[in-house]
C-alpha cells in the first residue's frame, strides 16, 4: 500500500528496529494466591483469608496495590447500575435489576484486615476497586506478600455470577475474590466494572472452600482431594457424611488468570477422556428437558478437541470443566459456566465457544478491555471453524440450506454500518455509546478481521499465523500489533495500513466493477472504483466461456 | 508493499499484477482476453472482503430478481 516505502528502505526497517521485533511483551508482573473460604449456604456469605505473593517484574517501584471487588457493582447506585440505567439498550439480564436488590439479594465484598509482613495496611475502597498502600514498596525485581480477611455476600444472579441463576443453580462464583488488578506498560488498570470486560495476571491459585457436604463444587485447576470428596471425582466412594456438616475442597491451578467456581447440591457428574488425555468434566443440572443433550455433548467436544488442537494449537492443560451456571456462557481458565437447558446445536454452540475462548483468553491473555474484539473476534472466528467440522463430520445436523462461513458475521457488520453507530475497534470496551454496536464489534468485526486477513494474506498463511502467534504469544498478554507483525513475517507483506483502517477507524470498504472495454481481439479493459474510503488489494476473478476462471490480484 | 500474496488456488490460474496505487478512485486493469470470451467478472468471489456493497462487484450486472439479499445496500 504505501507505495512511499521502497522495498529497500522497508526491509531495512524490517530488519534493524528493535520495537519492530519485539513480539508480545518484554515483562509481566506475576501473582501467586492462597484462599481458604468459609461458605454459610444459609445466608448466601462467606469470609475469606486470603494471601498473595506479588512479584514486581517492572522496573518502576509500587508503592499501593489495586484490586477489584466485582461483587460491589451488585449494589444500587454502582458503576454498573448506573451505566446499565443510562445506557439506551442495556443488556437485558442486567437494566435496573441492581437498582431493586434488596439489602439480603445485593452483593458485597467486605475488608477487614490487610497487613504486609505483620504490619497494618491502610487501604480505600471505590466502587469495585481496593486501593492499598503498602507498609514497603514492591521494589522492581521483588517480591512481597499480603495477607487480608474479608467476607462477602453473593448478590442474587444478575450477571455472570450469584446464587440461584435462571436455571436454579445454587451459586456461580465468578469474579469472587479480590483479584489484583494488572499493572503493565501503560500502567494500572483499574476500570470500575461496569459488567464487561477482564485482564489479569498469569500466576498459581491454591484455593480451599469449605461448604456443606450436600453440595458438589466445579472449578477451575485440579481437585487435591478427591479420595476425601468423591462426588465424581473418583470412583472410591467416600465415607458418609452427616447433614450439614462441611467438606474442605483444595484446588490448584498454575498459569492461569483467573479462577472460578460453581457448586449446586443436585449437579450430575460425567466425565470423559480425549485422544490426546485431557479430562473433560460436565457438571449439570440434569431434567427431561436437557437429559438427551448432555449425555451427547462429551463425545461431541471431545472430537471437537481433537480438531482444535490441529487447527489452532496445543492446549497446555489436563482437564477443563463444562459447568452448568451463569447466565449464558463465559470462559474462565480451565472452565466455562454455561446455561444448559438448550437444544443441542445450541449446547454445543456455547460449549465450543467458550472453549476456544481457552485459546483467545485463556492462554493468550488479551488486555480484555481494549483487545475485547481479538477475544471475541477470534474466539468467534475459531469457533465457526469448529462449528463446520462438526456439521461436515456429522456430530450435528447439517444445516437445511449451506450457506457461507461467517455470513452472521458480515451481516451483523453490513448492518451496523447501516445504522450508523459504528465506532472504531480500538474504542474502550467500557466506553461505546451502544450496547449493541459493542457486540458487533466485539464477535463480528472481530471475526471479520481475521477472515478477512485471510484474504489478504491468504488462507494458508492466516492458518500458520494463528498457529505463530498461539506459540509465541503464549501465556502472555498480546495485542494487534503482535498478531500483526507475524502475520508479516510470515506472509511477507506490509499490514500496518490493515489495523490502521480495520481497527482505528470505521472508513468502510466499497468497490465498483465499472465496466468492461474492448481494446483489441485478444485484450479487455476492466474498469474498477474505489468508492469506500477503506482501500484493498483485489481479487478479480475472470471467467471465461470455456469455464476457465482466472483470478488477476492486484495487490496494494 | 512487498509482495503479492501467493496462489490460494480457488481458480484455475493465478496471475499478480502489479501493486495498486491506492488513492486513485478510478483505474482499469488489462487482461488478455477478447471481450467476447469473457462470461463473467466478480471482485472477491471467496467473500471475505467486508464490501458494503457487495451487488456491484459482479459484471455483467445482476438483473434486479437476482439480488435483494437484505444484508446488502
Ligand atoms: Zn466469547
Amino acid at each position: 500500500m504505501f507505495k512511499y516505502f521502497s522495498i529497500s528502505i522497508f526491509s531495512i526497517l524490517f530488519i534493524i528496529s528493535p520495537k519492530l521485533n519485539a513480539q508480545c511483551e518484554d515483562w509481566q508482573q506475576a501473582v501467586r494466591y492462597e484462599m481458604d473460604v468459609d461458605f454459610d449456604v444459609k445466608n448466601h456469605r462467606y469470609v475469606g483469608i486470603q494471601n498473595v505473593e506479588y512479584t514486581n517484574n517492572s522496573k518502576d517501584t509500587l508503592k499501593e496495590l489495586y484490586f477489584h471487588l466485582y461483587m460491589n457493582a451488585f449494589q444500587p447506585g454502582s458503576a454498573m447500575d448506573v451505566r446499565s440505567r443510562l445506557i439506551s439498550d442495556p443488556d437485558p439480564r442486567v437494566t435496573d435489576r441492581i437498582q431493586n436488590l434488596a439489602p439480603s439479594e445485593q452483593g458485597f465484598q467486605r475488608i477487614n484486615a490487610i497487613t504486609q509482613e505483620e504490619a497494618v495496611l491502610t487501604y480505600e475502597v471505590h466502587g469495585t476497586i481496593l486501593k492499598v498502600m503498602l507498609s514497603k514498596a514492591a521494589l522492581p525485581g521483588k517480591k512481597i506478600s499480603i495477607s487480608m480477611l474479608y467476607d462477602a455476600q453473593v448478590p442474587l444472579q444478575i450477571r455472570r455470577m450469584g446464587r440461584m441463576n435462571a436455571e436454579d443453580i445454587h451459586y456461580s462464583m465468578a469474579q469472587w475474590y479480590p483479584k489484583v488488578c494488572h499493572y503493565d506498560d501503560k500502567g494500572w488498570h483499574t476500570n470500575p466494572y461496569i459488567g464487561r470486560e477482564f485482564y489479569g495476571h498469569y500466576g498459581s491459585f491454591d484455593v480451599t472452600i469449605r461448604i456443606d457436604s450436600n453440595y458438589t463444587v466445579a472449578a477451575t485447576g485440579y481437585l487435591q482431594n478427591p479420595g476425601e470428596i468423591g462426588k465424581g471425582y473418583t470412583e472410591l466412594v467416600p465415607e458418609e457424611r452427616q447433614t450439614g456438616e462441611k467438606l474442605v475442597w483444595t484446588f490448584y491451578a498454575n498459569k492461569v488468570h483467573d479462577f472460578v467456581w460453581a457448586a449446586d447440591p443436585f449437579y450430575k457428574h460425567t466425565t470423559i477422556l480425549t485422544e490426546d488425555s485431557i479430562l473433560l468434566r460436565f457438571f449439570y443440572r440434569e431434567s427431561e428437558r436437557n437429559m438427551e443433550e448432555w449425555a451427547k455433548l462429551p463425545a461431541i467436544m471431545s472430537a471437537s478437541f481433537a480438531y482444535i488442537q490441529k487447527t489452532f494449537g496445543k492446549y497446555p492443560y489436563k482437564e477443563y470443566a463444562f459447568i452448568m451456571a451463569g447466565d449464558g456462557g463465559m470462559e474462565y481458565p480451565m472452565a466455562t459456566l454455561i446455561t444448559g437447558n438448550r437444544p443441542l446445536p445450541s449446547l454445543v454452540g456455547v460449549s465450543v465457544h467458550e472453549l476456544m475462548h481457552s485459546w483467545y483468553q485463556g492462554v493468550l491473555g488479551f488486555n480484555e478491555n481494549m483487545y475485547y474484539w481479538m477475544d471475541e473476534g477470534f474466539t468467534s472466528y475459531a469457533s465457526e471453524l469448529v462449528m463446520d467440522f462438526l456439521r461436515t463430520n456429522e456430530f450435528l445436523p447439517s444445516r437445511q440450506e449451506p450457506i457461507p462461513l461467517f455470513t452472521g458475521s458480515y451481516r451483523g457488520y453490513f448492518n451496523l454500518v447501516k445504522a450508523g453507530q459504528e465506532e472504531p475497534l480500538s474504542t474502550h470496551a467500557d466506553h461505546f455509546n451502544f450496547t449493541t454496536s459493542y457486540g458487533i464489534s466485539a464477535y463480528s468485526k472481530g471475526a471479520i478481521y481475521l477472515h478477512q486477513l485471510g484474504y489478504i494474506i491468504g488462507q494458508e498463511n492466516l492458518s500458520k499465523t494463528l498457529l505463530a502467534f498461539y506459540t509465541k504469544c503464549a501465556f502472555k498478554h498480546p495485542d494487534d500489533n503482535d498478531l500483526r507483525r507475524i502475520a508479516e513475517k510470515i506472509s511477507g507483506i506490509e499490514l500496518k495500513w490493515y489495523n490502521e483502517y480495520w481497527v482505528q477507524t470505521t472508513k468502510t470498504i466499497d468497490y465498483t466493477l465499472s465496466g468492461l472495454e474492448s481494446l483489441d481481439t485478444r485484450s479487455t479493459k476492466i474498469g474498477i472504483e474505489r468508492t469506500g474510503d477503506m482501500p484493498m488489494p483485489l481479487d478479480i476473478m475472470v471467467t471465461l466461456n470455456s469455464g476457465t476462471r482466472v483470478m488477476y490480484h492486484v495487490p496494494m | 508493499m512487498l509482495r503479492p500474496k501467493t496462489d490460494e488456488k480457488l481458480s484455475d490460474e493465478f496471475v499478480a499484477l502489479p501493486a495498486l496505487d491506492w488513492v486513485k478512485e478510478d483505474w482499469s486493469i488489462i487482461v488478455p482476453h477478447a471481450e467476447g470470451d469473457i462470461q463473467k467478472v466478480e471482485i472477491d468471489p471467496s467473500l471475505r472482503m467486508a464490501d458494503v456493497n457487495r451487488e456491484d462487484n459482479v459484471w455483467p450486472k445482476k438483473k434486479p430478481q437476482e439480488t435483494g439479499e437484505n444484508d446488502k445496500q
